[in-house]
């Protein structure tokens, strides 16, 4: 099971660094979308699903399943027309109207082809966010447990 | 290449590291070996990499808004300075300057003989250190580590708004150990009241009085009327941090609050009261300490803001000195005197906001530390220093400036003694103040980018991104 980017929603205090981090890294375009409640600020991570519906979606194939299981985006070939979003199961793409594009989380693939982690996980404050295999069996033992209870135990599971 | 500094922008002084190509800083990196930060950095800590790079920095100096060069500029600030009496020039020092710089212009201050030199930061700040200075015998400076390892810990404030890297360490002693506590009080729901296990509401601004009934000076009742915190509840509270093996009380000077350095004193207070505690001040500019600390070591007497505006008002003060930043752009009150200015210089990083600066006044492009380097004391009381990191394009650092200005008649004196400064303080005045406070209207939190009156971040794209957020 490859690598992602996983949220402990008890740790986080939600100071947004993770999205700042996003945009000083991605040319100040920050590709990880925030919810809007006042009440809750968690980043919304993309969980780089086994079937992307945000690709079945695209009519341009810009969005593209890539043999290291990572959905990525690409830049020249999306046309801002905003299908992803619509698609999307989870809310993560969320696209931005002034400069027509739908950004979309990219793993940071120049870090990790430096043997790094991405920048979100890197700069968090609170270490709410990891970058970490987590397979279904750990996740299962440990989902009564407040401080385990990650996000991603119910999403992007193969069927 | 990676070269690794010190991030000015609150007391707290986490490390950041830079990627450079020669002479360019190109990227941040995240240092994981920093004890401070862990390779964490809140979102103001991301404003260091615009901070150098940002195509709006000043790179020449500028009369009015004609640019010379550095010896006109130096020349002309001299010829008019002449012109001038001692006592009409004032100094204003930002407290997000160095020790050294802040050293300078003390320095300076002396040689040409001018006394009003003073600090400039957030209000908020200033009284807190105000409070700080007020000796308790048996009340110690927490560290970092006794932070992690406390079994309680008493927050006054928005701490994870202001700090937000020290949410691994909150998260910590939440998750630690069964039975920790956190005691958190503010009069809003914010971002560090999520982490609460006894979060007291008190009203807005009486934060004060809370404290002063925990530490056992003002009776459980007295404090209820005040601050509205039932007293059973506040009791509850203080036997929870008396009992815990190892606790900290964590200050967080803002506007907000009243009496912030009243605030200081009975968190200073209530550390001395019981065994193994230890107490924290979180200042919202880096060096608020270190520069307070080193002018009213060099200027014992110097006036306040306050005196300083009655002086400008009265024409006794007709040029002023900024340094570090424009002063007037965060404070009204300080643009609207400008008219009765007739010289002003500025030493910045970026062009002023103020429209009003332009008229009479000198523009100095500043090194930050990225480019100069220097020294600062931090919260807990260590002292940081930074490296610089990229060359000074046009820029010069506030010594060199200094140097300038009072004509090379500066020693190279170098700081030695960081001791805070202490004054004695006769407690009962301390109670009959802390009874008089009322509660302020309701007050709503500051979003995260916020950054008091320095006009300085709304230059950063997260800032501006962020903003109403």
């Amino acid at each position: 099971m490859a690598k992602r980017v996983y949220l402990n929603l008890d740790l986080c205090c939600g100071c947004k660094s993770c999205a700042a981090a996003c945009a000083y890294g991605h040319h100040l375009q920050s590709l990880l979308g925030h919810s809007q409640l006042t009440a809750a600020e968690l980043p919304l991570h993309c969980l780089h699903c086994d079937q992307p519906a945000c690709a079945a979606a695209c009519p341009n194939e810009a969005m593209k399943k890539m043999a290291d299981a990572t959905v990525l985006r690409s830049q020249y070939r999306c046309v801002g027309c905003r299908s992803c979003s619509v698609a999307c199961p989870f809310g993560v793409i969320q696209p931005d109207l002034e400069k027509h594009i739908t950004p979309k989380c990219d793993l940071c693939l120049d870090r990790l082809a430096e043997g790094d982690i991405p920048r979100c996980v890197a700069t968090c404050t609170s270490g709410a966010l990891s970058f970490a295999e987590v397979d279904e069996q750990v996740v299962d033992k440990n989902k009564n447990l407040i401080s385990v209870r990650m996000l991603s135990n119910f999403v992007g599971r193969r069927r | 290449m990676i070269k690794k500094s010190k991030c000015l922008f609150c007391s707290l002084g986490c490390g950041v590291s830079f990627r450079t190509e020669g002479d360019k800083v190109v990227a941040l990196d995240y240092d994981k070996a920093d004890p401070i930060n862990l390779g964490a950095l809140c979102p103001r800590g991301h404003y260091n990499l615009e901070l150098i790079n940002h195509p709006g920095r000043l790179m020449e100096p500028q009369i009015g808004k004609r640019k010379v060069s550095w010896e006109e500029a130096v020349a002309f600030i001299r010829q008019e300075l002449k012109l001038f009496n001692k006592e009409e020039i004032g100094c204003l020092v930002s407290c997000l300057l160095s020790n050294e710089s802040a050293l300078a212009a003390a320095r300076m201050a002396q040689a040409l003989g001018i006394k009003n030199i003073l600090t400039a930061g957030a209000a908020a700040d200033l009284e807190a250190y105000e409070g700080n200075k007020w000796q308790v015998s048996g009340a110690n400076l927490a560290t970092l580590e006794t932070v992690e390892q406390s079994e309680a810990l008493l927050i006054v404030g928005d701490l994870l708004s202001r700090s937000p890297v020290l949410a691994k360490r909150v998260n910590k002693v939440k998750y630690g150990k069964r039975g920790n506590k956190i005691i958190v009080i503010d009069p809003n729901q914010t971002h560090t009241t999520w982490f609460a296990t006894n979060h007291l509401a008190c009203k807005p601004g009486t934060e004060a009085v809370v404290l002063a009934a925990l530490a056992g000076e003002l009776p459980y009742t007295e404090a209820e009327n005040i601050s509205g915190v039932p007293s059973a509840k506040l009791q509850q509270a203080a036997e929870e941090f008396r009992v815990a093996a190892m606790g900290t009380v964590i200050y967080v000077p803002q506007s907000k609050k009243q009496r912030n350095d009243l605030g200081v004193y009975y968190a200073k207070k209530l550390a001395a009261a019981s065994p193994n505690k230890g107490y924290l001040v979180y200042y919202l500019f880096g060096n608020t300490l270190g520069v307070n600390t080193i002018i009213d070591r060099e200027a014992p007497d110097h006036p306040t803001y306050h005196e300083l505006l009655a002086k400008i008002d009265r024409g006794e003060v007709k040029s002023l000195l900024m340094f570090g930043e424009d002063i007037s752009a965060g404070h009204a009150e300080l643009q609207k005197r400008f008219r009765m200015l007739k010289f002003v210089v500025f030493a910045g990083h970026f062009e002023s906001e103020s429209p009003a600066i332009y008229d009479n006044s000198i523009i100095l492009p500043l090194a930050t530390q990225f480019e100069g380097g220097g020294s600062y004391l931090l919260a807990d009381g260590t002292i940081a220093s930074c490296q610089p990191v990229a060359p000074k394009v046009g820029s010069e650092t506030l010594t060199n400036i200094c140097g300038f200005l009072a004509e090379g008649r500066l020693d190279d004196k170098v700081i030695t003694d960081h001791s805070l400064i202490n004054k004695t303080k006769n407690e009962s005045d301390a109670l009959a103040e802390v009874g008089k406070i009322e509660p302020a209207e309701g007050s709503t939190g500051k979003p995260i980018t916020y950054f008091g009156n320095n006009h300085l971040v709304s230059n950063f794209f997260w800032y501006q991104v962020n903003k109403n957020g």
